[in-house]
């Protein structure tokens, strides 16, 4: 091997301090050679030393280069759609697509937490227990307080309280038909009862106390009429779900049926001016 | 940046719109039936009370019932105060509220208004009134202000609308 040749493998060698086999007997017989091992070791130590240059203005000759041999797509084409085609949105999208996602996320992460931290650790009002959401109320019981206080106030006259008490009949046999599969016998009795007595003793009582000539004859048929109408309606609603509830309503929906049957004809009849 | 994401917020935003305006679901047949339970006996005598009320035809009488189904309502307060239920006591309260303000208050007015101190009706209503007044007071009187239930802004504020309650009315005025 000549010395031209060592050295040329010696500087081809990743690792100077390494050389390989063939190169070994030359090295040991040569001491320029070796000398010349010797710089190569310490150039790539130096070598080792140098700061990383820059690679930003290569990427900038790159890029020139690449502009020079036509048009070079820098952004992601976006398919114009209804909402930012139209431009009535563009300030939002330019402002939400100067956000970073990523960050914006982890801050509104951040805040929540922050936030249900505070809130547990906020000292609470003494004195007061946090409120549970409260249980529904009856709104049949607020009508019929209501009722009652029209009785009291503004239905005088008995074709005034012939209407409130036909209401007040609808909503007894609404009650018993929202009940009937869930009450027990007692409770449907009990519902059946007061309509009867409502019936009779409030409506069919008051549309015998409206004396002739008190009213129009239309205003007189629009009572009779509404007051006829509630009760047909309770006896259709209340003689259908007869027939299908359970053994211990159907006999008291079978006594609202009746009883808004037997309400309804006795109003015919008073509307007639027969009774 | 794509419009999905900005037509996903928009619909979040429409359907929490729409979900926060239904109507709350109504009570259940199970619900209903403990109101049932707990409203049978005042349903059946608010229905007296109102067939009682039917003929009434002086304001004084009509103070009288209103003064009866103000002492009904008073007596469910006094059953809601001693289960500790709030909320039971929070509607009955709201209903002699209602009562007192649109049935006692304005019939008694009208009585104050009718009746001449001197008349014989005139002692009947001094003691109507005045066992209105009482009995509102006392309603008032019977929710606690410590205690369990006096935690509740629900039943503090039940407090408050029975004493509101009684002061609507006032005493009878004095005698002259």
């Amino acid at each position: 091997m000549t010395c031209d040749v060592a050295r040329n493998r010696l500087l081809a060698l990743p690792d100077p301090t390494r050389p390989t086999d063939d190169l070994l007997p030359h090295l040991g017989g040569c001491a320029a050679c070796r000398a010349v091992q010797a710089e190569a070791v310490r150039l790539d130590a130096l070598l080792k030393r140098l700061p990383v240059p820059s690679s930003e203005a290569r990427k900038a000759a790159f890029l020139n280069a690449l502009d020079a041999a036509g048009p070079v797509i820098r952004t992601r084409p976006v398919v114009p759609s209804s909402l930012t085609g139209s431009g009535a949105f563009k300030p939002v999208v330019s402002w939400l697509k100067r956000i970073d996602w990523k960050y914006a996320g982890g801050g509104v992460a951040a805040c929540l937490v922050l936030g249900i931290g505070i809130w547990f650790l906020a000292p609470k009002p003494k004195g007061t227990e946090p409120e549970q959401a409260a249980r529904p109320k009856s709104e049949r019981l607020a009508r019929m307080v209501k009722r009652t206080t029209d009785l009291a106030t503004t239905a005088h006259a008995p074709h005034q309280r012939v209407g409130v008490f036909a209401e007040w009949t609808a909503d007894l046999k609404g009650e018993a038909c929202d009940v009937y599969k869930v009450a027990d016998r007692e409770d449907m009795n009990a519902l059946a009862s007061q309509y009867e007595k409502v019936v009779s003793e409030g409506v069919v009582s008051q549309a015998r106390q409206i004396e002739a000539g008190t009213l129009t004859p239309g205003e007189r048929s629009r009572v009779f009429t509404d007051a006829m109408k509630q009760l047909a309606d309770a006896e259709t609603d209340a003689s259908r779900l007869a027939g299908e509830a359970p053994p211990n309503a159907r006999d008291a929906l079978a006594k609202i049926a009746r009883t808004a049957q037997d309400g309804r004809r006795t109003l015919a009849k008073l509307a007639e001016g027969k009774q | 940046m794509r419009p999905r994401p900005l037509i996903v917020l928009f619909a979040c935003a429409a359907l929490a719109a729409w979900v926060s305006a239904q109507p709350g679901a109504g009570p259940t047949a199970a619900e209903l039936r403990q109101m049932l339970r707990a409203n049978r006996d005042l349903y059946d005598d608010l229905a007296q009370s109102a067939l009682a009320m039917a003929k009434r035809n002086t304001s004084l009488d009509r103070v009288d019932e209103c003064r009866r189904v103000a002492d009904r309502l008073a007596r469910e307060v006094r059953v809601a105060v001693d289960a500790k239920d709030a909320d039971r006591l929070a509607e009955v309260t709201d209903h002699l509220h209602a009562v007192t303000h649109d049935g006692l208050a304005p019939n008694l007015a009208d009585a104050h208004q009718d009746i001449h101190p001197h008349s014989p009706d005139s002692p009947r209503l001094r003691e109507v009134h005045q066992s209105a007044y009482d009995s509102l007071t006392r309603a008032a009187n019977t929710v606690p202000t410590d205690g369990d239930l006096a935690t509740h802004k629900r039943a503090q504020a039940a407090r408050e609308k029975l004493a509101a309650a009684a002061a609507r009315i006032g005493p009878p005025p004095a005698e002259k």
